[in-house]
């Protein structure tokens, strides 16, 4: 039996042994019933379907006006993690969908893949998108490429903040504090987080584990950015963390935060830890790089469903720190429209 | 006769269609057949939606942490069972839930579950997810049993497993 307080999956049984090319194309319209749009996508991502271009078949999906819009917005986000780097031409091309849905899709996956290159594309459809959703996310994509290469010369604004006064909370909180990651475990969330985000150089990580309340963390941090008492996050914009979540049944990491950094000036920072994908700024902070140790202060955002942490996160030579509290409560939720 | 209320929340319901509401009819019909053999009566089903433009990219989860953002933003004010349905959960994961959910839903941590639109199969998907929140784990050695890891199952429930779900504190009267 599982413990409990953990989340835990099901999972859908698919038969394997019946899979063929022809019958994982069709599935991906909904019309074959023990076989889910979805569950078709997890098998070409995992190269279980005999004979099949995964690449080809998923680039396919992305632009197939026959399928439900959800599977192709789906695909986009397995296509990137089959082709890697090598989708960004198409997911440029599908900046230009004729549903929007999926141009939101490849914007988010080459905010996680693309380059410097890509930014006047991005630009141009979050200035000819009418919707604020759109604009938003198309906009963090940006940031995240401007934040990955550390460009200087690109003037991209940070989500916005709302800061929440949360008073201190430290006493009645649950502590938490960082540990380095055991070989096997590093290994695991760096193959997992590597296939969001491509280029990302493995053997320059370093991770650590944070209990965080329920949920267990693996906190990747690049060590060309944090090097020294990273004075380097002084100079230029840059994404120094990349933060997994692990799934407590089975163990599996996904890609759920990213942290980037500014310089403020004086060697000061500002961060900010946002979620993938829709780029909320959950936690901001403020601190000093260089010196005998760098140091970043973290605070609440007043965003729905965060949970209030008082963090502090220091840099030395010999590697960082991560420690604070968290609440056991959440920031008042949103509450969905009732529907007849 | 001991109760349970849930609360469908259609996320991304522009993109829903008359197939998918009949889909999660069918499912709802299915869950409360399976909770009848162990005496759990689904009382009320009370039906949401948050939009597109609100799901904010996650109305297609990509990730179990989407997964867990979604019911960490998104809660409704009562004390029925909160049901995300998506269109599409990319994967072989077809729903997650905790295990015993909270009854405070503004409480740390995921606070509803999160079901997979997938055909025939939604309602074991919805009763199997709901029974996680009502407190039953996985039973791997059944494949016959609702709990079992995977679906389709036999969606069988046992007289103790009932009898851990009315333990809940969603439970009702």
């Amino acid at each position: 039996m599982t413990d409990e307080g953990v989340h835990t999956v099901v999972y859908i049984d698919m038969p394997l042994q019946e899979i063929t090319q022809d019958l994982a194309r069709e599935a991906l319209t909904g019309r074959v019933a023990q076989l889910s749009p979805s569950a078709v996508l997890a098998l070409m991502e995992h190269g279980d379907v005999p004979d099949l271009d995964a690449q080809t078949a998923l680039r396919d999906a992305t632009g197939n006006q026959d399928l439900d819009v959800a599977v192709r917005a789906g695909a986009v986000r397995t296509y990137l993690h089959v082709a890697g780097a090598d989708a960004v031409p198409a997911l440029v091309d599908l900046l230009g969908s004729d549903q929007e849905r999926v141009a939101v899709a490849a914007a988010t996956a080459l905010g996680q893949a693309g380059t410097a290159d890509q930014l006047q594309a991005l630009r141009d459809l979050r200035q000819r998108t009418g919707d604020d959703t759109t604009r938003q996310l198309v906009a963090f994509a940006e940031v995240l490429i401007v934040h990955r290469y550390g460009l200087t010369d690109e003037d991209v604004a940070l989500p916005e903040v709302e800061a929440f006064d949360q008073g201190p909370i430290a006493l009645a909180g649950r502590p938490f504090t960082g540990t380095r990651a055991a070989p096997e475990r590093k290994r695991r969330a760096l193959q997992s987080i590597k296939r969001d985000f491509p280029d990302l150089n493995t053997a320059r990580q370093d991770v650590y584990d944070v209990q965080c309340g329920p949920r267990l963390m693996a906190v990747a941090v690049d060590t060309d950015a944090v090097g020294g008492t990273a004075e380097q996050l002084g100079q230029r914009p840059a994404m120094p963390s990349i933060i997994a979540l692990q799934d407590p049944e089975y163990g599996e990491y996904s890609s759920a935060y990213v942290i980037l950094s500014r310089p403020a000036g004086q060697n000061r920072v500002t961060v900010q830890i946002n979620r993938l994908g829709s780029g909320e700024a959950l936690y901001t902070g403020t601190g000093k790089v260089g010196g005998e140790a760098a140091m970043v202060d973290l605070r609440t955002s007043n965003l729905p469903g965060v949970a209030p942490i008082e963090g502090r996160v220091r840099v030395t030579p010999a590697g960082v720190e991560i420690s604070g509290a968290s609440e056991d409560r959440v920031l008042a939720s949103r509450n969905p429209q009732k529907s007849d | 006769m001991p109760a349970i209320s849930i609360n469908v929340i259609r996320v991304g319901s522009d993109q829903f269609t008359p197939t998918d509401l009949t889909t999660i009819n069918n499912a709802v019909t299915v869950m409360r057949n399976v909770y009848a053999t162990v005496g759990i009566t689904l009382r009320r089903v009370e039906h949401w939606i948050i939009t597109t433009a609100q799901a904010k990219g996650r109305d297609v989860i990509n990730s179990n942490s989407e997964a867990e953002a979604l019911t960490d933003e998104w809660t409704v004010p009562n004390n029925n069972v909160d049901v995300f349905f998506v269109k599409l959960y990319v994967g072989s994961v077809a729903g997650l839930s905790p295990v015993r959910g909270p009854c405070n839903k503004n409480a740390k941590g995921m606070d509803g579950a999160v079901v997979e639109l997938i055909g025939g199969t939604t309602g074991l998907v919805l009763a199997h997810e709901v029974g996680h929140y009502l407190g039953l784990g996985h039973v791997t050695g059944d494949s016959t049993n609702l709990m079992f890891p995977s679906v389709p199952n036999g969606g069988r429930l046992t007289t103790a497993q009932g009898n851990t779900m009315k333990s809940h504190c969603f439970i009702e009267a």
